[in-house]
């Protein structure tokens, strides 16, 4: 062993840069850690919202056939589509709950998937309007709404 | 432990490396956050409820059925039974209104288009709906359910025409403005 007087000195000194360079380098990690995760996260969020909006578009789809946005489905499309089907083919086996409701000219629930109780991570939800024609002969408001979520 | 400290200038200069860096990894920290913070995500159940596209509402307001019954009372009185589609009411309504008629026999049938533009929009979103006519002069709407404050907040909107009457264009404006400003109150 070397025996001056540096080490001394050096000893006292190394402590606050060792704490200023830990310092540091926990930020940098922290902040990394986090922003790496706060992407991922958003990610998967906005593909989830992706899910839900293509789940909400096919249903529209659906009930207008090939004829486009002028065509105004009967309320009885709506009963008798196959909802499991569609979410089978857009939402690659993730839970959903949809609900149907008439907006206009009285607010009525027309029809709904309550989905699983199971727990969830990540969760997306989309809506769209359409006009539908009712028994009476009257074109009401209708709202489709979904929710899709993943399971944990 | 015992001695007396090194004067030297050697521990000072590795103190100033260390807070160099301590700097710069609080710059590169606060990047990599605000970075992070611009990938914003779709919104909550919340926001999905909060907001409903003008497009979809004044699309779906104009092919629906007015859904009551109705009378209006100009020369002739003129009855609407219920199942009318709106766009063709607004048609009837613009080109009374042009040829001189009062806006007063339509007081109903405005409130209907209201109560219907309410329902569809989003709770925090008030309704105003204006209507325009290619061929009157000037650009001062012929109708306007209800009448849009000057000083109206940030808004979004959505326009669509159809034919009238007598082969003039409608232009039907919707505007959603934030339901909580003062000047709307």
């Amino acid at each position: 062993m070397k025996s001056d007087e540096l080490g001394v000195g050096g000893f006292f000194e190394d402590l606050p840069v060792l704490a200023f360079v830990l310092g540091g380098t926990a930020i940098l990690l922290m902040s990394a850690t986090w922003s790496c995760e706060h992407i991922a996260s958003q990610h998967a969020c906005n593909e989830l919202r992706n899910r839900a909006v293509s789940f909400v578009e096919r249903i529209c789809a659906e009930l207008r056939g090939s004829r486009g946005n002028e065509f105004v489905p009967s309320l009885s499309a709506i009963v008798q589509l196959n909802y499991s089907r569609l979410a089978e083919e857009e939402l690659d086996g993730r839970e959903y709950a949809l609900a149907i409701l008439q907006l206009h000219p009285s607010v009525q629930w027309i029809l709904g998937h309550p989905g699983s109780e199971l727990p969830c991570s990540e969760i997306a939800a989309a809506s769209a309007m359409l006009n539908v024609l009712n028994e009476e002969g009257t074109t009401v408001i209708v709202e489709v709404r979904a929710i899709v979520w993943e399971n944990e | 432990m015992c001695g007396r400290m090194n004067d030297s200038d050697g521990g000072q200069l590795a103190l100033m490396d260390a807070v160099v860096f301590f700097a710069a990894s609080m710059l590169i920290s606060t990047a990599l956050l605000a970075y992070a913070s611009d990938f914003a995500g779709p919104g909550s159940i919340h926001a999905c409820n909060d907001w409903r596209d003008p497009d979809e509402v004044l699309h779906a307001f104009l092919h629906a059925s007015v859904g009551t019954e109705l009378i209006v009372n100009l020369n002739s009185s003129v009855q609407i039974k219920g199942n009318e589609e709106i766009a063709e009411c607004i048609a009837i309504e613009t080109q009374a209104l042009r040829s001189g008629a009062g806006i007063a026999p339509f007081e109903e049938l405005n409130d209907v288009c209201l109560r219907i533009l309410r329902s569809c929009s989003a709770p925090l979103y008030e309704p105003f709906l204006i209507v325009l006519c290619s061929d009157a002069n000037g650009t001062e709407p012929i109708l306007a359910i209800p009448w849009l404050p000057e000083n109206h907040p940030e808004a979004h909107a959505s326009s669509a025409e159809f034919p009238g009457l007598v082969g003039e264009t409608i232009l039907v404006t919707l505007i959603l403005c934030p339901a909580s400003s003062p000047e709307l109150a």
